[in-house]
């Protein structure tokens, strides 16, 4: 399989087998029903459920360092399974623990006539294993598991009271900020690897449009509920997965969204380590629109559009320094860290200083206070110039980009939590055309533009968990 | 109850439905008038109560109604800059409910205001609060759902500030606080000064630290935080604030920005729940009330908003209003099922705290409505308070009963 195949493959993780029983029941005690529906997993019925589907690439069961014998059997299973699934033109790949020998996966993966392999990726910021390294080479997908968190509100603190003070919004946990990340530094496809434990189907949907929303797959992990329903063609989970095949679906027929360039007013400068990652998953939070940038752009005029860049923590070079100081004279807003000896007013963390048409934020620190760095960034910009607002959406987060010709906006806006958000306000600047609403589950409708001296804003009557708003200029 | 209705009527009142319901009203407010402008605010001004089913379209009607049993709002209003300090503090949702329901003042209640004072021939209506990051004040709105186009549309002019800075202003107004308790002026936004009239539009709730927030408590947010808050300026006040007024007003840890008047005695008790009633009635010595609103409809108990643990929506329908705050806030405690006269730690004044600072914290908060009797405001003596409209035995809605303090 070419690396660009790679791309155009929708997974599912799809455990099954006597190992995967034997997994399980390792950690605690498997309920019958459900060891029975694993047990029979593999069999052309759960084909089927693929049939018409997006999914084209399922993620089997491969090796789980248990029993040899066990394994053995496993891979029996799966290798028959592979060829029932290959003639319905369906990718089969090993999903691997990191611990597992990749060289002896693989060699057993080929073997059995498997795709590809799968490997749990302890953290997004590392290396992925490569292919290359393999004996007998074959495609290598890393997923995403550890980094990425199942996407929602965070509702109730300890003590019962809603997660909220007089001076902040409710916590949301989301992942779209970490694939585009992961795009931004080359990284194709990006699978998010977590599983859930559903409380209805939203909860599937929420995890599915986070990352289509930038770009991403979640892999799509049947619960042990759903796993049970769907053995035993249970209604109301075969009604559960349409629901989920449809919202695929809706990505797949607008994969060319993920062509879309991010856009924002912001650019901030990539970042390796933990702390460069809470820095892009608070600013997403603030819905600050934003386009990464790799050290290039400081000096090939990446900055063009740009109001601000976010450089803080970056160890940047005297040149590149001297690009964002141009950046700022233009009439931009440069954030960066201070260099050794300078100093910065007691009792400040940063300092604005004005320079010639525009500012230079100076912080104290290398590493500030993401909660604080966030929130200063949408200060020092200030919220009438994100060119997106979204207004009552507390719960949604808007992912923003452009098409390549710059003539369509994309907004995609994720509802986080488990009630629709109703009449969202999206306040633009500029001019529009037109705008027309998407949702998953809906048709599509043109929407009135309203402007004024503020900008162009538009009503979306209700964001159940997705909307996208397609503006033309 | 509906969950959620609040909102969906909050959008559907459009200008048309705003006036025609308030004309309803005219005559009866004409008549009125007279009798208002001859009144002089005394001390135990009447309190007006009124049971409502909900919010809606017959509220501009019931509040005309109201206002006709205190007097009616001709006078008071006619050719006047008329501004409301609103209470919409914080952020945060109780699940399933909207801010206006819970723990802000309803948006169909500001309209509703508005409606009735254009109509009574208000020259301006100027809506006030402060917002924290110093986002517009018709843009805190319209986050919350608002629709922020009816409240403008319901009068003739309808004007929106953030009152947490300087704003557009080139200095801050200085207002003196006769007999003082803690500050002897305060230094506020120009909105509190350029006014005719001055109107506290309050949600009816309770306060974890403070035990009820009524229309004087509202004042609490009239001092800007760039001056008060906790990243107010040194010497000179912050333009671009983002903290609350925790240590400033509630605990006295640190003076507000030197340009500003200092606290007489900055070696008094710091505890919050002596400090924030007196600070409050000090703002409402300093900025006079000339009308008490105080919205009951929806509501929530136990706390002030979602953040404090146990809060939850209620629904006791009603509205108190009256002409002086003291009195006012007295009725609406009695309505609350608590007794207006409790002294310090008694009653709503023995406080629940969910994030006390430490567990040692004490749990008392000063009645501040028996501290602005002292000064002179009103009468907190509900004997001497004329109630007209619903009796308070026919409006309780029993919040004392439904407190529950968790365990210590």
């Amino acid at each position: 399989m070419a690396a660009a195949d790679l791309t155009t493959l929708v997974p599912v993780r799809w455990h099954g087998g006597p190992l995967e029983v034997a997994r399980r029941a390792a950690v605690k005690p498997v309920p019958p029903e459900l060891a029975e529906a694993l047990r029979g997993w593999y069999q052309p019925w759960s084909l089927d459920l693929l049939r018409d589907t997006p999914f084209n690439c399922v993620l089997v069961t491969w090796s789980g360092g248990t029993d040899a014998g066990l394994e053995r059997e496993q891979q029996r299973i799966v290798r028959e399974y592979a060829v029932e699934a290959h003639k319905r033109g369906i990718s089969v790949m090993a999903l691997l623990p990191l611990t597992a020998s990749l060289d002896r996966a693989a060699s057993a993966a080929q073997n059995a006539g498997l795709d590809g392999l799968v490997v749990d990726d302890p953290s997004a910021g590392e290396t992925p294993p490569r292919a290359a390294k393999l004996t007998q080479p074959m495609p290598v997908i890393p997923l995403v598991s550890q980094t990425a968190t199942a996407p929602g509100i965070r509702l109730f603190s300890k003590d019962g009271a809603v997660q909220a003070t007089p001076t902040s919004e409710p916590w949301i946990d989301s992942d779209f900020w970490l694939v585009r990340s992961l795009r931004a530094c080359g990284r194709e496809p990006v699978w998010l690897g977590y599983t859930i434990q559903a409380s209805s189907t939203g909860d599937y949907l929420r995890a599915i449009a986070d990352a289509e929303a930038a770009g991403g797959h979640w892999v799509i992990a049947p619960d042990d509920r759903l796993i049970t329903g769907l053995a035993s063609r249970e209604p109301a989970a075969v009604l559960d997965w349409r629901r989920i095949v449809a919202a695929l679906r809706f990505f797949n027929d607008h994969a060319s969204w993920r062509q879309f360039l991010p856009a924002g007013p912001l650019g901030i400068l990539q970042q390796d380590g933990a702390m460069g990652q809470e820095n892009l998953n608070l600013v997403a939070r603030r819905k600050i629109p934003y386009r990464l940038l790799d050290r290039a752009a400081l000096s090939d005029g990446g900055l063009e559009g740009l109001q601000a860049v976010l450089a803080v923590g970056c160890a940047l070079t005297p040149t590149e320094r001297a690009a964002l100081r141009q950046f700022a004279e233009r009439g931009g807003l440069a954030i960066v860290s201070a260099v050794a000896g300078e100093s910065i007013p007691k009792g400040q963390d940063f300092e604005v200083r004005q320079i010639g048409k525009g500012r230079i934020a100076v912080y104290r620190d290398d590493e500030p206070d993401p909660e604080s760095l966030s929130k200063d960034v949408l200060h020092l910009l200030g919220r009438d110039n994100l060119g997106v607002r979204l207004f009552h959406a507390v719960t949604v987060l808007p992912v923003v980009s452009e098409s390549r010709d710059g003539r369509q906006l994309l907004i995609a806006m994720v509802n986080y939590a488990t009630e629709p958000a109703e009449a969202v306000i999206v306040r633009l600047a500029g001019d529009y055309r037109s705008a027309r609403l998407y949702g998953l589950d809906t048709i599509p409708v043109s929407l009135e533009l309203e402007r004024s001296e503020r900008g162009t804003q538009v009503k979306i009557p209700r964001v159940p968990v997705y909307a996208a708003l397609v503006l033309e200029k | 109850m509906c969950k959620r209705s609040g909102k969906q009527k909050a959008s559907s009142i459009t200008r048309r439905e705003w006036l025609a319901a308030s004309g309803a009203g005219l005559a009866a407010l004409a008549g009125a008038s007279n009798a208002l402008g001859a009144s002089v605010a005394s001390p135990a001004d009447p309190v007006s109560i009124a049971k409502y089913p909900g919010y809606g379209k017959s509220l501009v009607e019931n509040l005309s109604r109201q206002f006709d049993q205190i007097g009616g709002l001709g006078k008071l209003m006619r050719g006047k800059t008329v501004t409301v300090k609103l209470n919409l503090t914080g952020s945060g949702r109780f699940p399933g409910y909207t801010e206006g329901q819970t723990y802000w003042v309803h948006p169909d209640m500001v309209g509703a205001c508005c409606a009735l004072f254009g109509k009574a021939g208000a020259k301006r209506i100027r809506l006030v609060e402060g917002t924290y990051e110093c986002e517009s004040l018709d843009d805190k709105m319209l986050d919350a759902g608002w629709d922020v186009k009816a409240i403008r549309n319901a009068a003739p002019l309808v004007e929106f500030v953030q009152t947490s800075t300087r704003g557009a202003a080139k200095r801050y107004s200085r207002l003196k606080v006769p007999r003082p308790y803690i500050f002897p002026a305060f230094d506020v936004n120009w909105a509190y000064e350029d006014t005719d009239v001055f109107v506290s539009l309050a949600k009816l709730k309770e306060h974890e630290e403070c035990g009820l927030t009524l229309s004087i408590k509202n004042m609490f947010g009239v001092p800007p935080i760039s001056t008060y808050g906790d990243d107010a300026g040194v010497d000179e006040p912050n333009e671009q604030p983002r903290k609350a007024r925790e240590q400033i007003m509630h605990y006295g840890s640190r003076p507000p920005s030197k340009s500003a008047p200092a606290e007489l005695d900055p070696k008094s008790e710091r505890y919050e729940g002596f400090r924030v009633p007196r600070i409050c009635v000090d703002m409402a010595m300093a900025r006079p009330i000339d009308l008490a609103i105080l919205d009951g409809i929806e509501t929530c108990t136990t706390g002030e908003g979602p953040w404090v643990a146990g809060a939850r929506h209620v629904q006791p329908g009603v509205v108190v209003l009256g002409r002086n705050p003291v009195t006012t806030d007295t009725v609406a405690a009695a309505v609350m099922g608590f007794d207006p006269r409790a002294g310090r730690g008694q009653g709503a004044f023995k406080v629940i705290k969910t994030h006390a600072e430490t567990p040692d914290d004490p749990r008392w908060a000063d009645n501040p409505m028996l501290l602005a009797e002292v000064r002179g405001l009103g009468t907190a003596d509900l004997s001497r308070i004329e109630v007209r409209g619903a009796p308070i035995a026919q409006a309780r809605f029993d919040f004392a009963a439904l407190r529950k303090p968790p365990a210590r």
